[in-house]
């Protein structure tokens, strides 16, 4: 398995050395949408890492209520806590957008991280960074009206998905903002009439990327930004 | 069955092209009041108007089955 062929930041971070260490054990994925990658308190098996695709980690309650707390790509890896060798969460973990990725067995990964010292930089980064963005979906949801949090996860969706056109529904980003499925439609019309986005069923196509950053007024940039500063290609592998 | 929730105002109207497949019409009207109370708290907060804007209920051809305005969700007394 070549490190050059595969878009999932974590692993391409890795230094040839480092990647050696994963690379026997790494099997080529599927990850259809709803894809289950963790339940809440089922014995964990395998580290996924996308290469495309969008993916959630999600706080559940017992009686079916749900809210999403983070979203994750191609830019990182899940379930975060493997690396501190856990093997339970009190997530549900599932992907939303389909795509494919590679996954290890929790075991495998461990001793690799075992063998080296600095495999688990890349991996400890990621779970800080992961945290920044959560902390902000805090923020974004305590302090911004539904319009401006919509720019923010439409931008979040907009980087994972790599491309214009992102195929996601009015029920997906009215889980991801936490209101109801028929609220979502207002807070479309209005980034459609500013010209941010064009909306169809089932689309939501990114016409002005520079604007949705702008009206998303602070909500979005600040957890990017951490990325890139600390697992950016311009980043050193150090802590 | 297809529901959709059309928001109708006075100055505006915004589509929804996607439809929620619900079991009842009944059912349909109870997801448009909860909607409309989580959508008037947002006007309300922000200093919006409420007045005249409704939630209206069509099945797939686009025929109107029900309408619920944003008033009638706010309790007075």
């Amino acid at each position: 398995m070549q490190k050059a062929q595969m878009s999932n930041r974590i692993l391409r971070s890795l230094s040839d050395q480092d990647f050696k260490l994963l690379a026997p054990y790494l099997e080529e994925v599927e990850m259809p949408s709803r894809f289950p990658i963790a339940r809440p308190d089922t014995l964990l098996e395998y580290v996924y890492f996308p290469d495309s695709g969008i993916g959630a980690v999600i706080s559940v309650l017992p009686d079916g209520k749900k809210a999403e707390a983070g979203m994750f790509g191609s830019e990182g890896f899940v379930p975060t806590s493997t690396v501190i060798g856990d093997t339970v969460v009190p997530y549900l973990i599932e992907m939303q957008v389909a795509g494919r990725g590679y996954r290890i067995s929790v075991d495998r990964m461990r001793e690799a991280t075992e063998r080296s010292a600095t495999l688990q930089i890349p991996f400890i980064k990621f779970m800080h960074v992961f945290a920044v963005q959560v902390s902000y979906t805090a923020l974004a949801n305590a302090k911004f009206r539904v319009e401006k949090r919509l720019a923010r996860w439409i931008l979040m969706c907009h980087d994972r998905v790599k491309a214009d056109v992102l195929e996601i529904t009015h029920e997906y980003i009215a889980f991801l903002l936490g209101i109801r499925r028929p609220s979502v439609t207002t807070a479309l019309h209005i980034l459609e009439g500013h010209k941010l986005i064009r909306s169809t069923r089932g689309t939501i196509i990114v016409v002005n990327r520079g604007g949705l950053e702008r009206f998303a007024a602070g909500c979005y940039g600040l957890p990017e930004r951490e990325f890139e500063r600390l697992l950016g290609a311009s980043s050193k592998d150090e802590l | 069955m297809l529901f959709y929730f059309n928001v109708r105002s006075d100055e505006s109207f915004d589509a929804d092209d996607e439809g929620i497949d619900l079991p009842s019409l009944e059912a349909a009207r109870r997801e448009a009041t909860k909607s409309a109370r989580e959508m008037v708290a947002e006007l309300i907060l922000y200093d919006q108007r409420i007045d005249g804007m409704q939630f209206e209920i069509t099945d797939e051809k686009g025929n109107v089955l029900s309408t619920v305005p944003f008033r009638d969700v706010i309790k007075f007394d």
